[in-house]
């Protein structure tokens, strides 16, 4: 290993800061050599995970387990403590492919593909890499010419990594589909199995090409003209494809998913050279344009992406009734007009202060219901919600946003613009309900914090004390809050907001019922609440002795014994307290002052007391009372007294008596 | 069925009223057989009880423990001359030396002083008794309030 302080990831792989391997470096990400130190033949390298972006957490573990030779997988990962970033971040560990990259992204082109390489290397390797991840429900969403990889001595290739970042994060619009590019980049989502074969279409056509299709293009000028033109036609401009590749390319370019072709069209179409093609209806054209913003829009999607770009405006059309007679004689889409009609009666129901964007936002979305939802300045597909509610919450602005658009059902009403019954949108709209309701409540571990965990499943805790120390897993926590707290970073109260939605999120036992006393203002029982959770959480995960947080909630331990009414109670766990030494252990700690059924004991026993006092009251005011009494007490006591006196001495005189007579 | 009560709580009172009408009668039985036999030990006995009889008198107790005590010791105090009108033959004229002996007078009649003064010292010794009871058990009373309120605190009271 060269020079600079080697970090070990997964107790096994060995990588330093100064041994970089640029050949496999991401848009966002630097690529490291990484020795194995089990088989150190084996080449690796390994991708730090920029800290602001969550790596897709959730499919770590199911790709590590899975070997595929045209798929990029992970063979470890790890949270380390990166010099360069001077802060913990994600490590991922991948083989290397032994290749080059297919195009390198510094230059941007390469030699263009002959049709053989590309239809029996690129194409097959591609469609099992892909068949891999769809038997288990998994999606690439980072297929683009710059992270394929050539095989050593092979002519297969390998699909890149598609885990360091969110899904989609990273790919140019021209190897989305429109609903897709119409999302920010980070609020693209999961998406489909159709997604990925959309980008593989597209990356095809840049391998023949040998050049970006869209090169000398923005961003826009592309989706604008595939929304205008269809996707195949602005992607081939210029280009003679092969005829055989033809059929192909327009199968996986095809705009409306319905249309696009599937893994198994695919798998057909490799084995047989030739596919009956699908008949592809063009976007409905209104007979007359709807002028929006200055500018005449002649299809539902055109109107849809105008009316956002400028609500005000759309309102303004949508009260005037000229959208409304455009819609209904220009356009004359009666699945349409049925779906603005549903958006503009649930505005109508729904509070009548309800802000003109969002009404904008239903219109929108019922004129184009498979583009993202659109509303506020923002594009999010369904399934991307998360990492762009993370972006907009690292943002200055932007997640209250989000997170009015989740209150105002505009995903529930996504769903219901959507055609045909799919049977993932079920658990979507339960989903969805549950969101609203932890977005709803205010207690520490709900709240928009509480969503940026379950959304982004590889986010850390973002907690300011410990979001350098890169708290993934439920069982980091505790060692970064010790670090945390030996550093003196952590205030009076270790579990502020987002350590108790990380929680609640990561580890639902440790917090559950616990979220109204960590949201009291009553400090015992905060002060209980937090020793309960952080116990629990050391039960189940150690460390078994973090030496500073142990004695910060130490400091905490009288004022939870003051809970309790018996001074004997209170003298005895202040002692056990003091014995307690240099003891670590938490759940001991709460176990002294909180041990189960003690405060319910001690309260059943002040109960009692209160009694016995009410009882001690009354026998002193009846021993008052009897004072009047005594004198004929005291006759009666003595009178008998004096006739069993009388009795002893009537005899013994009786006896003298007899005596003395003799 | 009132009837058939009022018809009982009648039976039962002349039940009662037989009872004592038998006791009286047995008692007037007995003294006119002590009177026809032995004279002179009447005589002794009516002399001698007179202070039992003035201490029934002034009795005011419902139970008659001052009555029974002198009763008692002064019945005691008549064994002495009665055993000496026996030996003086338990005549008439036996009961009127002893009558006349003034140390007999100052045996019967000393005898009932000593009942009445046991009684009043009993009285007396019941009342401190009692007040040592009372005193004591306050005493424990307040200890045991105390202890709850150290226990426990002010709330408990005591």
């Amino acid at each position: 290993m060269a020079g600079g302080a080697a970090a070990i990831v997964a107790g096994r792989y060995e990588i330093a800061p100064d041994v970089t391997a640029p050949q496999f470096a991401t848009p966002t990400q630097q690529a490291y050599r990484a020795i194995d130190t089990v088989r150190p033949a084996d080449p690796h390298f390994a991708l730090i995970c920029a800290p602001d972006l969550p790596p897709r957490q959730d499919l770590i573990e199911p790709l590590a387990a899975m070997h595929v030779d045209e798929l990029m997988t992970p063979r470890g990962w790890d949270v380390i403590h990166w010099p360069l970033l001077g802060r913990r971040c994600t490590v991922l560990v991948f083989p290397e492919p032994g290749g080059t990259r297919l195009v390198d992204p510094f230059v941007g082109t390469a030699a263009p593909m002959s049709e053989d390489e590309l239809l029996n290397a690129v194409l097959p390797s591609a469609v099992t890499g892909l068949k891999a991840l769809a038997g288990l429900g998994i999606t690439h969403r980072a297929i683009r010419p710059t992270n394929l990889y050539r095989r050593a001595g092979e002519r297969r290739i390998v699909l890149g990594e598609c885990l360091s970042m969110p899904p989609a994060a990273a790919q140019s619009v021209i190897y989305e589909p429109i609903e897709s590019a119409l999302a920010q980049p980070l609020g693209r989502g999961a998406g489909s199995i159709s997604d990925d074969l959309y980008a593989l279409g597209a990356t095809l056509v840049f391998l023949m090409m040998g050049h970006d299709p869209g090169e000398g293009m923005s961003d826009e000028e592309i989706l604008v003209e595939k929304i205008n033109r269809g996707s195949f036609a602005a992607l081939l401009t210029g280009a003679r494809p092969p005829t055989r590749m033809l059929e192909l390319i327009r199968g996986l370019l095809a705009d409306d998913p319905r249309e696009r072709w599937t893994l198994p069209d695919l798998d057909s179409w490799i084995e047989h050279r030739r596919l009956n093609a699908k008949q592809i209806v063009p976007a409905k054209r209104a007979a007359r344009p709807l002028d929006l913003g200055g500018q005449p829009h002649m299809t539902a999607r055109s109107v849809a992406r105008a009316m956002i770009s400028d609500p005000a405006e759309a309102a303004k059309s949508i009260r005037s009734g000229d959208f409304d007679a455009w819609l209904q004689r220009s356009l004359a889409d009666p699945e349409r007009s049925a779906a603005v009609a549903q958006a503009l009666a649930e505005a109508a129901n729904s509070d009548p202060s309800t802000p003109e964007a969002r009404v904008v936002a239903r219109v929108a979305m019922a004129l184009d219901p498979r583009a993202p939802l659109r509303y506020g300045g923002f594009a999010i597909a369904v399934d991307g919600i998360g990492p762009a509610l993370l972006e907009a919450y690292r943002g200055a602005a932007g997640a209250a946003t989000i997170a009015e658009a989740l209150m105002a059902r505009l995903p529930h009403f996504w769903l219901g613009v959507q055609s045909g019954f799919r049977p993932d949108h079920s658990p979507l709209l339960k989903r969805f309900d549950r969101l609203r309701q932890l977005l709803d409540d205010r207690r520490p571990g709900f709240g928009i914090e509480r969503l940026l965990y379950e959304l982004n499943p590889g986010l850390h805790c973002l907690s300011p004390p410990i979001e350098a120390d890169h708290a993934v897993e439920p069982s980091q926590l505790l060692p970064a809050l010790e670090r945390a707290c030996a550093a003196g970073r952590v205030g009076d109260n270790p579990i502020d907001r987002h350590v108790a939605a990380f929680i609640a999120a990561r580890c639902r036992a440790a917090i559950q019922e616990r979220h109204d006393d960590l949201a009291s203002t009553n400090p015992p029982q905060r002060s209980l609440a937090t020793l309960q959770v952080l116990a629990k959480l050391q039960t189940l995960y150690g460390p078994p002795a973090p030496a500073a947080l142990a004695e910060r909630m130490r400091g905490a331990l009288p004022l939870l014994v003051e809970r309790y009414r018996s001074s004997s109670r209170r003298a005895r766990m202040r002692a056990a307290i003091a014995n307690l030494g240099g003891n670590t252990n938490l759940a001991r700690m709460l176990a002294l002052v909180a041990s189960p059924g003690e405060l319910k004991r001690d309260e059943d026993e002040f109960q009692d007391a209160r009694a016995q006092g009410a009882a001690i009251r009354h026998s002193l005011l009846a021993l008052r009372a009897r004072v009047a009494t005594r004198p004929s007490e005291a006759a009666e006591l003595g009178g008998r007294l004096a006739v069993a006196a009388s009795i002893l001495l009537a005899w013994s005189a009786a006896l003298v008596s007899l005596v003395m007579a003799g | 069925m009132a009837h058939r009560t009022a018809t009982t709580a009648r039976g039962a009172t002349k039940a009662k009223r037989g009872g004592f009408g038998g006791l009286l009668t047995v008692g007037v039985l007995l003294g006119t057989a002590l009177v026809v036999t032995a004279l002179p030990l009447c005589v002794l006995l009516v002399a001698g009880m007179l202070p039992s009889v003035v201490a029934a008198l002034v009795d005011r107790h419902p139970r008659r423990y001052l009555t029974a005590s002198v009763a008692i010791i002064n019945l005691a105090g008549l064994v002495l001359p009665a055993l000496t009108l026996v030996k003086l033959g338990m005549s008439l004229a036996g009961a009127q030396q002893v009558l006349s002996d003034p140390r007999n007078w100052l045996i019967m009649f000393g005898a009932a002083g000593t009942g009445w003064v046991v009684n009043a010292a009993m009285l007396t010794l019941a009342r401190i008794i009692l007040g040592i009871r009372d005193e004591r058990e306050e005493r424990h009373l307040r200890k045991q309030a105390e202890q709850l309120v150290e226990e426990w605190g002010s709330e408990v009271g005591g």
